[in-house]
C-alpha cells in the first residue's frame, strides 16, 4: 500500500480549524454561546436539528437520573457527560450506517446514537456484561483502559480498507488519553497502512483531576495529528452544528480511504469524572462559571428558538418525554433475570480455555448444592 | 548549520555538510578537537575489531556495529560534563566509548569475561556503568527514552544541576515509549536532550516505509519543543546543536528534540545479508558521509593537525585495540556464583535458594 504523503488540501471552509507548520488552528465554529450564526450552517433540514436537539436534551436526562440511581446503589458507577452534549451528538449525527464507534466510559449518547438500545447499555453499568452484539449497531463495548481504543478502531479501520467497505471505525476518547502510548502506536500505525479511521479527542479540559495544560505542552492536540503526516481539525465542542460538519468532513475524507483524520473537540466537563469524584476539590469555580456561560444546549435552544423551531411549551414535552423513555429503559433493564455467570464466559470466548471450564464445572457444582 | 523545526516555524530541508570555509568549531580547543577525532577513531577501530573477532567466533551474542555514525555520539557525549549522564541503544558500543568507558572492560564484556563491564554477564546489548554515567544500552527499542526521562526526573527534584542524553533510532521514535517519555520531559520542562539518530533504516525497514513524514524532528511539534535537524556525519554541526540543547535543558527551558540524518554502513547486525539496500547505495554512503574521513580534513583545514600527527593516533588506536583484546581473551569467566548477583537486591537470598 502507498504512505500516505502529509495531509491533502483541506476545504476552504475549514482551512483555520486545519492544523498546520507555522500557525496555530482557530476552532470551527457556527454558533456563538448565545446561539447567533457565526459560521457557515451545515445543511440540515428542521426535522434533524430538532432531532439533534432532542439527543442532546435526551443525554443531559439520562445522566440526571443515572446518577440519581447510581446513589440508590441501582448503578455501579457512571461518568456523566453533561456539557459535552454537543461533542457527541454531533459527531453521532455524522456517523452513517455501517461506521463503528469505539469509545470510553463518558460517551453513551455516541453508542445510543448508533442504535444501542439504552436497556442493553444499563445492564453494564449495572455489574453485568456487555449483553448486545456489537455487530447489529457498530457500538463496540466500552474500554476502560485509557486510549486502548485506538487500536480497536485502526484495526478495524484497516478491516475496511482491505476488505474494500466504504464504512469508518471511530476511536472516541479524551484528553488524558491523548498522552498514551497506546495512543501513538495505533494513529502511526494506523497512519502508515491507511486505516479508515477518525480519531476523535474530547478535549474536556481534566483528565479526572489533571488539567489539560499538564496533560501535554503542545499547544493543541490535534496538532498532534502533524506528528504522523495527518491531517489534524480543532472544532468548538460545545457548538453541535461545528462538530457535525467537522465530522462529516473527516468521516468522508476517512472513507475514501484517504487514511486517518483527527478531530479535537474543545469542550468541557461540567459534572464530576465519575460517580466516585468530587470535583470542587480541583476545578476552579471560575473556570466551572465561564464554561456554564458556554452549556451547548441552552446555545443551540436559543439558535432552534430564533428560527421559530423551539419554545417553552415543546421543551416542556421534549423533557417529560425523555424521562418516560429512559425510566422505561431502567425499568425494563431491572426486570430482567440476572444472567447466568456461564453467560459471561459466552461472551468473552469463543472456546473457553480449559482452566475456565474447570472452574465453570466447579460452580455448577456449588450452584446444584445451594439450589434447594 | 543545524535546521530548527520549532512548533512555529516552517520545516525545511536540512542543509547537506557545512559549506566549505565556514567552518565553526564552537568553543572546541586545538586539543578538544583532537580528543573529538580521536574518541571517533576509536569507536570505528573498536567496531571493526569486534566484527572481525565475531567472524573468527572468539566472541558471541548478537553484535550491532555503530560504523558510520561515530559523529553523532562523539559530538554529543563531548557536549555534557561531569555527572550528567547518557541512555543507549542496542547499538551502543560508540555511546559507551564516548562516555568514556574503556575498550578493555568493554572488549572482556563482549567476551563474557568477569573483568567486563557488567562481570560479562550483559554483554553487548547491556553495557552499563554508573561512575561513566552511561546508564545501560538497551535490547529494547525505544527503552532508554523513559529511563533518560527519570533519570532527568531525578535531577529535577533533586534540583541538580545535570542533565540527560538520550539515543534512540528512527525505528525507536514509532514506539509509545518515545510518545510517554517526550510528553512527560517536556510537560514537567525536565532537562533532557532527546538524540534521534536516524540512520534510514530499522532493521530491514527503510524509513521511507515506515515514518508517515519526512523528518522525525517535525515531532517536536507534538509536545511543544525545539525540533532539530543536524547532518550526522559532521561532528561539528551536531555538537552545536547538542550544546544550544544542553545549555535549555540547565537553563530549566526543557527538552529538544535532536534528529541527526545518518548512516549504518554495516547490516543491522552482523551477518545481515541487507537484502532491503543497494551495494552501490552503502558504497556511496562510504564515499561521500564518512564522518571520520569529513572531520580528519576538516581538522587539516583549521590547521589543528596535520596528516601526519592523524596517521600516529591511528598507531596509536590500532595498538590499544590489541591490548584490549589481549585483555578480554585473557581474563577469566565470570564463576558461576555470580549469575544472580546484580540482579535482584535480594540476590543473595535469590541465589541461595536457588
Ligand atoms: C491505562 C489507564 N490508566 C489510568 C486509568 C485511570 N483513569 C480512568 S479515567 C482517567 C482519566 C481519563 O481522562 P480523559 O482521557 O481526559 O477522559 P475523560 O475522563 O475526561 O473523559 C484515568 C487516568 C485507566 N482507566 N486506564
Ligand atoms: C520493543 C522491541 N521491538 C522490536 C525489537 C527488535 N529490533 C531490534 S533492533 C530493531 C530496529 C531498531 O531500529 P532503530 O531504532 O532505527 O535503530 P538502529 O538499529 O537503526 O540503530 C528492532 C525492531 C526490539 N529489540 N525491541
Ligand atoms: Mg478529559
Ligand atoms: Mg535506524
Amino acid at each position: 500500500m502507498p504512505l500516505p504523503h502529509g495531509p491533502d488540501p483541506v476545504p476552504e471552509k475549514f482551512a483555520a480549524c486545519s492544523v498546520r507548520l507555522g500557525a496555530d488552528p482557530e476552532p470551527f465554529r457556527v454558533l456563538d454561546p448565545d446561539g447567533h450564526v457565526v459560521g457557515p450552517l451545515p445543511e440540515l433540514d428542521d426535522a434533524t436539528l430538532l432531532a439533534l436537539y432532542r439527543w442532546m436534551a435526551f443525554g443531559r436526562a439520562l445522566d440526571g437520573r443515572a446518577l440519581a440511581i447510581q446513589r440508590q446503589g441501582r448503578l455501579t458507577v457512571w461518568a456523566p457527560a453533561t456539557g459535552q452534549e454537543a461533542a457527541l451528538a454531533g459527531m453521532g449525527l455524522a456517523m452513517e450506517s455501517g461506521d463503528w464507534v469505539f469509545t470510553a466510559y463518558r460517551e453513551p449518547l455516541l453508542l445510543l446514537m448508533r442504535g444501542l438500545a439504552l436497556e442493553d447499555l444499563l445492564q453494564y453499568f449495572r455489574g453485568l456484561y456487555w449483553v448486545a452484539n456489537p455487530y447489529d449497531t457498530g457500538a463496540w463495548p466500552i474500554q476502560i483502559v485509557i486510549a486502548d481504543q485506538t487500536l480497536h478502531a485502526v484495526g478495524a479501520g484497516l478491516g475496511f480498507r482491505l476488505q474494500g467497505q466504504p464504512h469508518v471505525a471511530v476511536a472516541s476518547v479524551g484528553d488524558g488519553a491523548t498522552s498514551q502510548g497506546d495512543f501513538y502506536e495505533a494513529i502511526n500505525f494506523g497512519g502508515v497502512f491507511g486505516a479508515q479511521a477518525l480519531i476523535y479527542i474530547q478535549n474536556n479540559g481534566w483528565a479526572i483531576s489533571t488539567p489539560r495544560a499538564r496533560q501535554s505542552a503542545s499547544q493543541t492536540l490535534a496538532q498532534k495529528a502533524l506528528a504522523f503526516g495527518l491531517p489534524g481539525l480543532l472544532v468548538d465542542g460545545n457548538d453541535p452544528l461545528a462538530v457535525y460538519q467537522v465530522a462529516r468532513h473527516a468521516l468522508d475524507r476517512a472513507r475514501a480511504g484517504e487514511g486517518p483524520i483527527i478531530v479535537e473537540a474543545l469542550t468541557y466537563r461540567l459534572g464530576a469524572h465519575t460517580t466516585a469524584d468530587d470535583p470542587t476539590r480541583y476545578q476552579p469555580p471560575d473556570e466551572i462559571a465561564a464554561w456554564r456561560g458556554r452549556d451547548p444546549i441552552i446555545r443551540f435552544r436559543r439558535f432552534l428558538e430564533r428560527r421559530g423551531l423551539w419554545d417553552a411549551g415543546r421543551e416542556a414535552v421534549l423533557q417529560a418525554e425523555v424521562l418516560v423513555e429512559i425510566d422505561g429503559a431502567i425499568a425494563r433493564a431491572e426486570a430482567r433475570p440476572t444472567p447466568s455467570f456461564d453467560r459471561v464466559i459466552e461472551s468473552t470466548w469463543a472456546i473457553p480455555p480449559p482452566r475456565l471450564r474447570a472452574y465453570q464445572a466447579a460452580r455448577h457444582a456449588i450452584d446444584r448444592e445451594e439450589t434447594p | 548549520m543545524a535546521t530548527i523545526v520549532s512548533p512555529i516555524e516552517p520545516a525545511i530541508a536540512p542543509s547537506l555538510g557545512t559549506a566549505p570555509g565556514a567552518l565553526d568549531r564552537h568553543d572546541l580547543t586545538d586539543r578538544d578537537l583532537i580528543d573529538v577525532y580521536r574518541t571517533m577513531l576509536r569507536i570505528r577501530r573498536f567496531e571493526e575489531r569486534v566484527k572481525d573477532l565475531f567472524l573468527e567466533a572468539r566472541l558471541y551474542g548478537s553484535v550491532h556495529l555503530y560504523i558510520g555514525e561515530e559523529a553523532v555520539a562523539t559530538a554529543a557525549c563531548k557536549a555534557i560534563g561531569d555527572g550528567d549522564v547518557i541512555s543507549s541503544t542496542h547499538r551502543g558500543h560508540g555511546h559507551c566509548i564516548a562516555m568514556g568507558l574503556e575498550t578493555g572492560p568493554m572488549m572482556a564484556e563482549l567476551m563474557g569475561k568477569v573483568t567486563g563491564y557488567n562481570h560479562g554477564k550483559g554483554g553487548s546489548m547491556h553495557i552499563a556503568s554508573l561512575d561513566h554515567g552511561m546508564l545501560g544500552a538497551n535490547g529494547i527499542v525505544g527503552a532508554g527514552i523513559p529511563i533518560s526521562t527519570g533519570a532527568a526526573l531525578g535531577f529535577w527534584i533533586q534540583e541538580r544541576p545535570n542533565v540527560a542524553l538520550c539515543f534512540f533510532g528512527d525505528g525507536a521514535a514509532n514506539q509509545g515509549a518515545f510518545h510517554e517519555g517526550i510528553n512527560f520531559a517536556a510537560g514537567l520542562k525536565l532537562p533532557v536532550v532527546f538524540i534521534c539518530e536516524n540512520n534510514g533504516y530499522a532493521q530491514f525497514q527503510s524509513v521511507k516505509q515506515d515514518l508517515p513524514i519526512e523528518h522525525v524532528a517535525t515531532r517536536a511539534i507534538s509536545y511543544g519543543i525545539p525540533g532539530v535537524i543536524v547532518q550526522g556525519e559532521d561532528v561539528l554541526d551536531v555538537y552545536g546543536a547538542v550544546k544550544e540543547a544542553v545549555r535549555r535543558a540547565r537553563a530549566g527551558d526543557g527538552p529538544t528534540l535532536i534528529e541527526a540524518k545518518t548512516y549504518r554502513f554495516e547490516g543491522h547486525f552482523l551477518g545481515d545479508p541487507e537484502p532491503y539496500r543497494t551495494r552501490a547505495e552503502v558504497a556511496a554512503a562510504r564515499a561521500t558521509r564518512d564522518p571520520l574521513k569529513l572531520f580528519g580534513a576538516q581538522l587539516q583545514e583549521l590547521g589543528v593537525a596535520t596528516a601526519e600527527d592523524l596517521q600516529a593516533i591511528h598507531v596509536q588506536i590500532d595498538d590499544e585495540m590489541e591490548r584490549a583484546i589481549e585483555f578480554g581473551e585473557s581474563s577469566p569467566e565470570p564463576p558461576a556464583s555470580v549469575l544472580l548477583t546484580d540482579i535482584f537486591t535480594g540476590a543473595d537470598e535469590h541465589g541461595r535458594a536457588s
